[in-house]
């Protein structure tokens, strides 16, 4: 991200000058309730667009080259935002078709998230957790090497914990870039390469994770 | 312990889906009225007593086909589907668990769903009365088939396995013939379906948010995002040439009872064209403006902005064309003046259907403004298609502009969210 400034219509802006590089490896970002980390993965992954600067993915201008810089980029927004119109079947069927890979995936991510029996059902009939489900399914279509996580452990019970962390886990070792945003770190602060807080619309880079974030995850378990 | 009949099972889901989605849906009825009025308003008033003793006369008749019963039975399965919507809460979830057989409850969703046409019903019985005091033959049978209708179209939509609901929709065509056979028949596929729907399993009950037609229309379609929005407008899409009709029977009545030139006929059908093919696109894009939230995370897909209003643009293309249909009678130039507003039309709505966040005509009223200018510079000089048709590449860069610009999280907040606090 270079420069970027960013504000939902005529608020303070949540970002006035924003500059940060992702490496390979996974990132935590952490921060208060309300200080932007939601905004700033939605920057990134191409969901908002900066009212100034530029996003760059692999090298690709986010809002120059739409295609390119999304193609290989895989974003699970914490609220489970799907379409209400179309089945899970057809959801993964169009990520299948915009990152160009054989509908058979679809089968296949429906049995790796075990959604094979309500691959047919409407999104609107599905509960919160299934619907991230839906997400992480669409997000290892392809297996792009950039991914955006917000809160992933969010609804989740132990064993979809346990996916997540080996799929980060997995995406790390073959050099690939994790941007994820965390209140409840928990076993993905073993995975972390790099630490970041954000703060009043800046960003600071940790060398651990904050203790408060660290300890109430240990603390408060869901 | 004292053991519930039936009957009370019955009776209670029947008032209570008269007392919930029944009553919302009656909601539809009011519009639907209106609508109707509003329609005969417009008309001349010869143009309108000939429909009305033409609907009369066609309601009562003994005839078995009748293309005003017909008329009424398509009106009474779009609305039914409407309603059946509103009731469906009540088939699934929580309610499963109480004592009410199977049959008991899709009796009384069929009756609750049948109760929502009451309009349609009044209005039945009220032309067929109309048809025998202008001294039409009238049937009795014709008000016999008007609770079949009824019943068949609200049986087609409520909750139950697909050969109930095909029982129920066969005999819809079979009323409204209203002769004795097929009233026969019809009564018979009711009794059919009431003994069907006792054998199935409730968790399999889902009312179709929209036709199986355009399920697989989808299949077949190389992007998911049209289908999706078709689901989003839903039956509504039943009404999107509504607004072309208002100006279609104005320009029709204009032509033949008035003497005009060639020139002045071309003209007049341009104009009506124009407007006709305006109002549809800006009415469906107004529509899906209102019933479709935005998408915000395919937003992080690999597809381009231009790509996704380029697919909104089709949408509209796709639900304007049977109004191209006429513009074959027109002459060339007329015709292709009125195609080059629709394509310009389709591809500048998509961009302003994302730059509105408040305001009643959701579009914002510059755009009808501009839309309806559009259109009445089309008429008064075709050679205005031109302009349009070179800036229709420019509109759907301006439109994609806005999509891009577009945020996401905002519009979702604002327009829908807000909408869904206050209805709840």
């Amino acid at each position: 991200m270079e420069g970027v400034a960013f504000a939902y219509d005529d608020r303070a802006p949540i970002f006035s000058d924003l500059n940060l590089e992702v490496v390979s490896g996974v990132t935590l970002l952490s921060g208060e309730n309300g200080a932007g980390k939601t905004t700033l993965l939605k920057l990134a992954a191409g969901v908002e667009k900066p009212d100034a600067g530029r996003v760059l993915v692999n090298g690709s201008d986010l809002w120059r080259r739409e295609v390119a810089a999304r193609s290989d980029l895989a974003f699970v927004p914490q609220e489970p935002d799907v379409t209400p119109f179309a089945t899970i079947r057809e959801v993964l069927r169009l990520v299948c078709r915009l990152r160009s890979q054989p509908a058979e995936q679809v089968d296949q991510v429906l049995s790796e998230t075990d959604l094979e029996d309500s691959a047919d059902l409407s999104i609107r009939e599905l509960s919160r957790g299934q619907r991230r489900r839906v997400l992480l399914a669409a997000a290892w279509i392809g297996t792009p090497r950039t991914a955006i996580l917000d809160e992933p452990l969010d609804a989740m019970d132990e064993h979809w914990r346990g996916r997540i962390h080996g799929w980060l886990k997995a995406l790390r070792e073959a050099g690939g870039v994790a941007l994820v945003a965390t209140h409840e770190a928990g076993s993905l602060a073993e995975l972390a390469d790099r630490f970041l807080v954000l703060r009043e619309g800046e960003i600071r880079e940790l060398d651990s994770l904050p203790q408060d974030t660290t300890r109430r995850s240990h603390e408060e378990p869901t | 312990m004292h053991q519930r009949v039936t009957t009370t099972g019955l009776g209670a889901s029947y008032r209570f889906h008269l007392s919930s989605g029944a009553r919302v849906a009656l909601g539809l009825a009011t519009f639907q009225l209106v609508l109707l009025l509003v329609l005969l308003a417009l008309q001349p008033p010869a143009a309108r007593e000939l429909l009305l003793k033409g609907l009369a006369a066609g309601i009562a008749t003994p005839e078995m086909f009748s293309a005003a019963r017909l008329g009424f039975a398509v009106w009474a399965v779009v609305a039914a589907a409407a309603a059946a919507r509103r009731l469906a809460p009540a088939h699934r979830g929580w309610q499963l668990h109480l004592p009410v057989g199977l049959r008991t409850r899709w009796t009384a969703g069929v009756l609750g769903v049948a109760s929502t046409l009451a309009h349609l019903a009044g209005l039945w019985v009220v032309l067929w009365i109309v048809g025998r005091v202008l001294g039409e033959p009238a049937s009795p049978r014709a008000l016999v088939a008007l609770p079949l209708v009824a019943l068949a179209a609200a049986g087609a939509w409520t909750p139950a396995p697909v050969r109930v609901r095909t029982c129920a929709a066969m005999t819809v065509p079979l009323a409204a013939s209203a002769s004795l056979p097929g009233l026969a028949a019809a009564i018979a596929l009711l009794a059919l379906a009431y003994f069907q729907a006792g054998r199935w399993s409730p968790r399999s009950a889902r009312v179709p948010s929209v036709p199986s037609s355009l399920r697989s229309l989808g299949r077949r379609l190389p992007t998911g995002q049209l289908v999706f929005s078709l689901r989003a407008l839903g039956l509504w899409i039943t009404l999107a040439h509504l607004p072309a009709a208002l100006f279609a029977a104005p320009t029709g009545l204009a032509i033949h009872n008035n003497e005009f030139t060639a020139d002045q006929t071309d003209l007049v059908l341009r104009l009506g064209a124009s407007l006709g093919v305006t109002a549809t696109v800006l009415a469906v894009a107004t529509l899906l403006s209102a019933r479709r939230p935005p998408w915000a995370w395919s937003r992080s897909l690999p597809w381009s902005a231009r790509r996704r209003v380029a697919a909104d643009a089709v949408l509209l293309l796709l639900i304007a064309s049977p109004l191209l249909i006429p513009l074959l009678y027109l002459p060339a130039s007329s015709g292709l003046s009125v195609l080059a507003l629709l394509v310009f039309l389709a591809v500048r709505l998509p961009g302003r259907m994302r730059n509105s966040l408040r305001g009643f005509t959701r579009l914002g009223a510059w755009t009808w403004i501009e839309a309806l200018l559009a259109a009445l510079l089309t008429s008064l000089q075709p050679l205005t298609a031109l302009v349009l048709g070179l800036a229709s590449p420019l509109a759907l860069e301006a439109s994609a502009r806005r999509e891009r610009a577009l945020k996401a999280g905002l519009f979702l907040e604002r327009r829908f969210n807000a909408a869904r606090e206050a209805e709840s």
